[in-house]
């Protein structure tokens, strides 16, 4: 790379310029060439650097003034200018990113040479990154607009004018620039329709080698804890444990059960069954995480768990998960009834001694799964009208069709983690089919959507209102089995999140209140002894053991 | 009730030799003595009065402990803390090795793959998609269904010891106490 050190001949523009600071981001070599540049400069070498106040104001002095641009670098403080002959423009666009400029020096023998080098410009950002090192390029910071000097190396200097000088509108974040170089240019600039790639070769460049640190210690060297219960953390420690953001969405899902059974509404039963699913729902998260420890610290997505740090120890963990449970059915049983205790101890056992080990064993745990998900609105239910209506089987069933398409494109990008801890799920072992039950199972919720009314749970304006959303959750779904890659997946993982508690909404407000506790008349009711349930219910409170 | 278990500290207790008063102020204290042991990076359970964890190793990740052995330490506890140490080295054994040959496979089969892909032309950018790769993770997982399985019923095995025999230990140390 060349060498440009200069000092001005004309002393005085130096000196009238000195006081206008500017900020240069000097552009990495790859950077350079992937943009079909073939210039690139070490920081070292450039020796200027400055703080842009603004593009605008910088080009348009710069030219209007006397059309020189001059830069000093803080710590050498060598010098250098660069003539532009091409921005005579001040109203130009200066978004579009690479202008050509002249730039002036001295080889050193007196002589002023002008060669032509091309600018990267970037956009405003508020990104800061200060590197310096002698080897690499160095980048500073900018608050506003910035200009990416890069300069002629000696060796292509010649083949400078034979190149194809294309400007190529670039539109980027320097903060999006500085963490993805290479990809983040590749793909804005590259008119070709996405890939979904996940592995590039990157050229073996003895320039591109990263400095090495010599003596130094490893990131995390220092990280020895000693294992300390601190009594202020353990609430949300606990709560990590526990999966909270999951547990809560359980909690969600058992009151919406709740709020669809045809029971009235009791605060303090609607109170003992969330509690109480919420309790159980932790003891079992926190069992699973007991089991897995080793495998959770291979994946990038667990390995911050709380007992693959040590935080708290197994023991202390499984004494927990002990007294959620207890806490979790105990509050079941006597705050709803006798139903929905056992409804969350099964829900307890398939998800702590079935699902988790066939997790491992073969990819029918993604079933066992929907069924663990579907049974939380049924506690909720239960709790409610002490019966398991077709209502309830409705909710149960929405549940279940709506874990495919939601776990099926969660686990479309973790197949490398999955592969490596020795996890059995479909997205790795069988990719059609993944996508294809993913697919069927979106078809399958507008037909349960559409059965709702049919059997008298909701009126018919929910099939009508959930169209939207599970038409766009199929489309997706087709996107997912037609395309297959990342994107499409992780499209559809976002929308499944919205798309639950949007079907869960609607079917609260389409239930179908045709059966009114407070009616005189006697309901015509799908169940004929509900009334016998209720009260059931009420004993159970008192009776049940 | 204090949930006092086997070598866990709790703070706010009334350790000697040690600035209590809030957590606040003896978590501060910690923070101290870590840059204290910054010199020699490695921690000393003895001097910390508890077990230590470190950081993940960089080849199996799994998280190294160094257990304390108390003055006093009895037969029980003993044990407990040999089965500890068994287990965790016999993880770190099978994760070191396990993703080594993960690592290496991956490498074969992309070179493998870059090869019939595109020949042996230099100059073009050189990319595998996901879909490819994916072979790789099945046939990977495959064929290495029976190691796995293996080691689900070792680890099973070895987790449910080391609980029970935590468990123990907690039992003994009460009824010390309680004496």
């Amino acid at each position: 790379m060349a060498l440009h050190s200069y000092t001005p001949q004309n002393k005085s523009r130096v000196a009238d310029h000195c006081s206008v600071i500017w900020i240069w981001y000097l552009a990495m070599y790859n950077l350079v060439n992937s943009l079909g540049l073939n210039v690139a400069v070490r920081a070292s070498e450039i020796g200027h650097v400055g703080k842009i106040v603004s593009c605008r104001s910088v080009i348009s002095r710069f030219v209007s003034e006397h059309g020189v641009l001059l830069c000093r670098h803080r710590k050498c403080s060598s010098k250098a200018i660069f003539t532009n002959n091409e921005c005579s423009d001040p109203s130009q666009d200066l978004s579009s990113v690479i202008k050509q400029v002249e730039l002036t020096t001295n080889n050193g023998a007196g002589i002023m040479q002008c060669s032509k080098v091309k600018v990267l410009l970037i956009e405003k950002s508020l990104a800061l990154k200060a590197l310096v090192s002698n080897e690499g390029p160095a980048v500073h910071h900018a608050r506003l607009g910035s200009v990416v000097h890069v300069k002629a190396d000696k060796a292509t200097s010649k083949d400078e004018k034979t190149k194809n000088s294309q400007e190529v509108e670039v539109q980027l974040q320097v903060d999006e620039l500085l963490k993805r170089t290479k990809s983040s240019i590749e793909n804005a600039s590259d008119p070709k329709p996405y890939e979904d790639i996940e592995f590039i070769e990157e050229s073996r460049d003895k320039k591109r080698e990263k400095t090495e640190l010599v003596g130094a210690l490893r990131p995390n060297a220092l990280d020895w804890k000693p294992q300390h219960v601190n009594i202020w953390k353990l609430g949300s420690q606990y709560s990590s444990l526990a999966k909270d953001r999951l547990t809560g969405l359980v909690v969600l899902t058992a009151m919406a059960g709740y709020a669809m059974a045809p029971g009235p509404f009791d605060p303090v039963t609607f109170v003992c069954c969330s509690v109480g699913t919420g309790f159980t729902s932790s003891a079992a998260n926190t069992i699973n995480q007991f089991f897995e420890v080793p495998y959770d610290s291979q994946m990038d997505r667990t390995r911050n768990r709380i007992l693959v740090r040590g935080l708290l120890t197994p023991f202390h963990a499984m004494c927990f998960a002990t007294v959620c449970s207890i806490l979790g059915v105990g509050i079941l049983n006597y705050g709803a009834n006798g139903y929905a205790a056992g409804l969350g101890a099964l829900n307890l056992f398939l998800y702590t001694s079935v699902y988790t080990p066939l997790k491992r064993i073969s990819i029918v745990n993604t079933w066992v799964g929907s069924v663990v998900g579907a049974i939380p609105p049924l506690i909720g239910w239960v709790g409610s009208s002490g019966g398991l209506e077709t209502g309830a089987w409705i909710m149960a069933g929405i549940l279940y069709t709506w874990q495919f398409p939601h776990f099926n494109s969660l686990s479309w990008n973790l197949r490398p983690d999955y592969s490596r801890a020795g996890y059995r799920m479909m997205s790795v072992t069988n990719p059609r089919m993944c996508k294809a039950v993913a697919l069927r199972h979106s078809i399958g919720m507008i037909t349960i959507c559409t059965l709702a009314p049919v059997l008298g749970v909701t009126t018919w304006t929910f099939a009508v209102d959930s169209l939207p959303f599970n038409g766009y959750l199929t489309y997706l779904a087709w996107r997912f089995y037609k395309d297959g890659d990342s994107k499409s997946s992780r499209k559809l993982f976002m929308f499944s999140l919205i798309h639950l508690p949007a079907i869960l909404m609607l079917l609260i407000i389409s239930k179908n209140h045709g059966k009114r506790k407070d009616d005189d008349v006697a309901p015509k009711d799908m169940m004929p002894n509900k009334v016998n349930l209720v009260s059931l219910s009420q004993d159970s409170l008192e009776n049940v053991r | 009730m204090m949930l006092r278990l086997p070598y866990t500290k709790v703070t706010t207790l009334h350790v000697p030799g040690r600035n209590l008063g809030t957590a606040v102020s003896v978590y501060a204290h910690h923070k101290t003595k870590r840059k204290e042991t910054s010199d020699s990076p490695d921690i000393d359970p003895q001097k910390e009065k508890c077990d230590c964890i470190g950081p993940p190793d960089p080849l199996s990740n799994i998280r190294v402990y160094k257990y304390y052995v108390p003055p006093d330490e009895t037969d029980l506890e003993c044990r407990y803390r040999i089965a500890r140490t068994e287990t965790q080295e016999w993880n770190q054994k099978f994760w070191t090795h396990h993703n080594s040959k993960f690592k290496k496979m991956k490498e074969e089969f992309i070179q493998k793959k870059l090869r019939e892909k595109y020949g042996d032309d230099l100059n073009m950018r050189k990319t595998l998609s996901a879909e490819e790769m994916s072979q790789f993770y099945k046939r990977f997982l495959d064929d290495h269904r029976h190691i796995h399985m293996e080691y689900n019923k070792e680890w099973y095995r070895r987790n449910f010891h080391d609980l029970y025999l935590a468990a123990k230990v907690w039992l003994e140390q009460k009824l010390k106490t309680r004496r």
